[in-house]
């Protein structure tokens, strides 16, 4: 089949494909051809065309909703609804909409086609390597991607001066505390993520001592007040009703935390019957991080006094931080930040450590897979406030960086030297 | 000087006739029409990219790298169980309490008050080793029992000065300065007079004890670490703290008095956060020391009767209703109040569309009507204090005064 002595055409076409010596067979069965088409350049360009306006289409929708609803149901997703209303001015109303990949989808097929593109022409040769060593970045970044987007979490962590604390809190998201403080084993808590009141109806579960009914869950609120028609019949909410406000704007600049509320009806599990409503607020859970406590609102159930609250998502951790000292510097004779530093004290028992650390703008503390960084701090320098992020993958994009530039050099290398060898030889 | 031009530069080509032909045989040795640079790259891409439409050039040792190809199934196998309901004990920290340094020695007492009083917050201030202060306390007390703010005349303020101490007068802002002489242990009572914008007792108390060595008080705490009372012919707050100074002493730079902290909620409220139609007859006044920050204050007049109108911003619950309710029946001379005689207290009234709490008290002398109109997390206070005839007067130019405000950014409620 091949013709050595044949025209310069066929040459070219032989050093392209460069499976020297060895005869070309055309791979029969559905398994080659289907990976054959999941290998088609075409296909890429496709994906990045959705890519493009699923890019678009998100961008577009956290004018509405906010930045992290709005990479949750858009790019961490595997699809989308997508309203025709993103697309056209307020003033136009058009309802409907219409399914679209979401970016898990559209990433995932992506490097799908990039590796079977790699299995159907696949040519280890040293003037590909370039190329591979890019298409392999790329791959890595596509998994670093998501693995954060799965594996990754990360809180704040409120320290008041002398203070000590070992949990984190989220404030993208919240959760309903159910606390049994005479729990035998410490404080028992049973917690109803926001996902699930979010749902609405009645929520029943063996982990919870009673039976939660959501009457009312409001995404964002206004401090409660006395005006307006309350739902509440016990506990601190009685006469006071919160105002459902709009989830707060991925363009707004202040980028203000969304503070939910709720009205939730408690029913005894056994008989069913009703406790009372309630109303729960994060804004009695100290949403502004002044540092001030918590007021949990009672509830009584079968003789046994519980203590309920809607709180920022918390992760505790196997280790407490003290916060020894905060200290904010000014420059001189000014009053420009010019340096925040945390002195705290990492106690962990489970794996025996105990030492002192200055944790203070680019000088995080890094400590079992997880960096702790100089975030913020309490108004009045009463405190520290550090972020703790917790991500596997967090190297990922360095070394995905790394690979597709030493690619990039490689790549063009081989093209510089076979340019430049021909030059000299003619 | 004229430029020779190569002849064989940009010529046009038919691109898709060419096209067509350069994909069955590239030509690489310079052809009759040259083609130009980039039509040359554009035909050699355009070939790169046909070329591996190709599926033909499978070749066996391939197999391995199929496996990868599962690889994107993976993304939609993980990640999708995250517990909606979770039930844990929670650890409790680990108690940490920091080594007394003995080598610092006695511990250090301060007894301060905070009075807001003649236009200004008035700070009294004694510190010192722990057993000095024990046995001078009783002379802080006196003294502080002693003063008296004058809201006219020269001296703002007057005071009797404790057997034993001497008065200096005040250095480094301060107003004035007792001193008790001793070899052993001296001790200097400061008396310092600053704008109301540093009143905020929150910062205050927690520099303090910061200043000892003592963790913050927030919150409810707060109420706990200090005690209101009388100061002289005023009322303030004072601390009693015992802690550790540091080793540098002085207040440090981190620590900003001077600085009005303001709470973040009412951020870029520098110009009038509140704009309201002055009823007639009413009169402005400039900007109280006596009182809270952000206050502004009005007054009415009806021959010797006057009546106080404030409009004051607070933060989130501001004590609860009942304990403000409370407090106002006792500045209007009434007791306290039940549960029915809030709700009769405790009426509504409509301002910009939307019922806010509206409360009315009738003393034997004085009446006070109060306005508590919500703005997200703050409420303003629209209060009139006066002689009970005064405020039946002004009670219709009130309400509607209150109606009248208007606040910044005044779109949401």
């Amino acid at each position: 089949m091949d013709n050595l002595t044949a025209a310069p055409a066929k040459e070219m076409e032989r050093n392209e494909s460069s499976v020297e010596g060895k005869s070309r067979q055309r791979r029969s069965g559905w398994f080659w051809i289907a990976l054959s088409a999941l290998a088609s350049l075409r296909l890429t360009v496709f994906l990045f065309a959705l890519a493009l306006i699923l890019v678009f289409a998100g961008t577009l929708a956290q004018v509405e909703m906010g930045i992290w609803t709005a990479v949750s149901r858009y790019f961490r997703s595997v699809y989308v609804f997508m309203p025709f209303q993103l697309f056209v001015p307020a003033t136009v109303k058009i309802p409907g909409g219409f399914p679209f990949p979401g970016g898990w989808l559209i990433g995932g097929a992506l490097m799908a086609n990039l590796l079977a593109a790699h299995a159907v022409r696949f040519k280890l040769t040293w003037a590909r390597s370039g190329i591979l060593l890019i298409h392999s970045g790329l791959v890595v970044m596509m998994l670093s991607e998501f693995i954060t987007g799965v594996f990754a979490n990360e809180g704040i962590m409120t320290i008041v001066e002398k203070g000590t604390s070992n949990y984190l809190e989220d404030s993208t998201s919240c959760e309903l505390a159910i606390i049994d403080p005479a729990h035998p084993d410490g404080e028992h808590v049973a917690v109803i993520r926001d996902s699930m009141l979010k749902k609405g109806g009645l929520i029943h579960n063996d982990k919870l001592p009673f039976d939660v009914q959501v009457v009312e869950y409001m995404v964002n609120s206004g401090y409660p007040t006395p005006t307006g028609k309350g739902l509440a019949t016990k506990g601190d909410g009685v006469g006071l009703s919160a105002k459902a406000l709009p989830e707060v704007s991925g363009t707004d600049p202040e980028q203000k935390i969304d503070v939910p509320s709720a009205y939730v009806t408690i029913k005894n599990k056994r008989t069913g019957e009703d406790l009372g409503t309630y109303l729960v607020t994060l804004w009695w859970s100290d949403p502004g991080r002044m540092g001030e406590t918590e007021k949990p609102q009672k509830v009584q159930v079968d003789g046994k006094t519980y203590d309920m609250t809607l709180r920022m998502r918390r992760t505790y951790k196997p280790y407490t931080i003290y916060l020894k000292q905060f200290k904010h510097d000014l420059f001189p004779g000014t009053a420009l930040d010019k340096q925040f530093a945390s002195t705290v004290r990492l106690i962990d028992p489970v794996n025996n450590q105990e030492r002192e650390v200055e944790i203070s703008m680019n000088r995080p503390l890094f400590y079992e897979g997880e960096s702790f960084y100089q975030s913020g701090w309490i108004p009045g320098d009463l405190g520290t406030r550090l972020q703790v992020v917790h991500n596997p993958g967090r190297a990922m994009p360095y070394i995905s960086c790394f690979m597709v530039s030493l690619g990039m050099l490689i790549h063009f290398g081989i093209h510089l030297t076979r340019f430049l060898r021909r030059e000299l030889a003619s | 000087m004229t430029l020779i031009v190569p002849r064989a530069t940009i010529k046009p080509c038919n691109l898709p006739e060419t096209r067509r032909r350069c994909i069955s045989v590239p030509r690489l040795h310079p052809s009759p029409h040259r083609r130009s640079v980039c039509h040359r790259k554009l035909l050699a891409m355009h070939k790169t990219i046909l070329s591996s439409f190709r599926t033909n050039h499978a070749s066996p040792g391939r197999a391995g790298f199929l496996s990868f190809a599962l690889v994107p199934l993976a993304f939609f196998a993980i990640g999708c169980g995250k517990e909606e309901i979770e039930s844990y004990v929670a650890p409790r920290p680990v108690e940490f309490k920091e080594e007394e340094d003995a080598s610092t020695g006695s511990k250090t007492r301060m007894l301060a008050a905070m009075v807001p009083a003649s236009n200004s917050v008035w700070f009294f201030k004694l510190e010192g080793p722990e057993a000095t202060i024990a046995s001078h306390k009783a002379d802080f007390d006196a003294f502080l029992a002693s003063v008296k703010f004058n809201d006219q005349g020269n001296d703002p303020i007057s005071w009797t000065t404790p057997k034993g101490w001497r008065q200096e007068a005040g250095a480094k802002g301060r107003h004035a300065t007792l001193v008790l002489e001793s070899k052993e242990n001296p001790l200097e009572l400061t008396i310092t007079a600053l704008p109301e914008a540093a009143g905020d007792v929150s910062a205050n108390v927690n520099r303090w004890r910061r200043q000892l060595g003592l963790a913050p008080a927030l919150g409810p705490q707060l109420a706990k670490v200090t005690t209101e009372r009388k100061v002289g012919n005023a009322s303030g707050i004072t601390v009693d703290f015992l802690g550790t100074k540091a080793a540098d002493g002085m207040m440090s730079r981190k620590a900003r008095p001077k600085m009005a902290i303001p709470e973040p909620r009412d951020q870029a409220s520098n110009q009038a956060p509140v704009k309201y139609t002055k009823p007639e007859g009413w009169k402005e006044l400039p900007p109280q020391r006596a009182s809270l920050p952000g206050t502004i204050t009005l007054e009415v007049a009806d021959g010797s009767d006057k009546a106080k109108i404030t409009i004051t911003p607070l933060a989130g619950q501001a004590g609860g209703l009942k304990a403000n309710v409370d407090r106002w029946r006792g500045q209007v001379n009434l007791p306290p109040a039940d549960e029915d005689q809030l709700k009769r207290d405790v009426g509504t009234i409509e301002v910009g569309g939307k019922k806010v709490s509206y409360v009315d008290l009738k003393g034997p002398e004085q009446r006070m009507l109060v306005a508590i109109v919500p703005q997200g997390a703050q409420s303003w206070y629209f209060k009139i204090l006066g002689p009970v005839k005064l405020i039946e007067k002004e009670k219709k130019a009130f309400e509607a005064f209150v109606k009248s405000a208007r606040f910044q950014g005044d779109s949401d409620g």
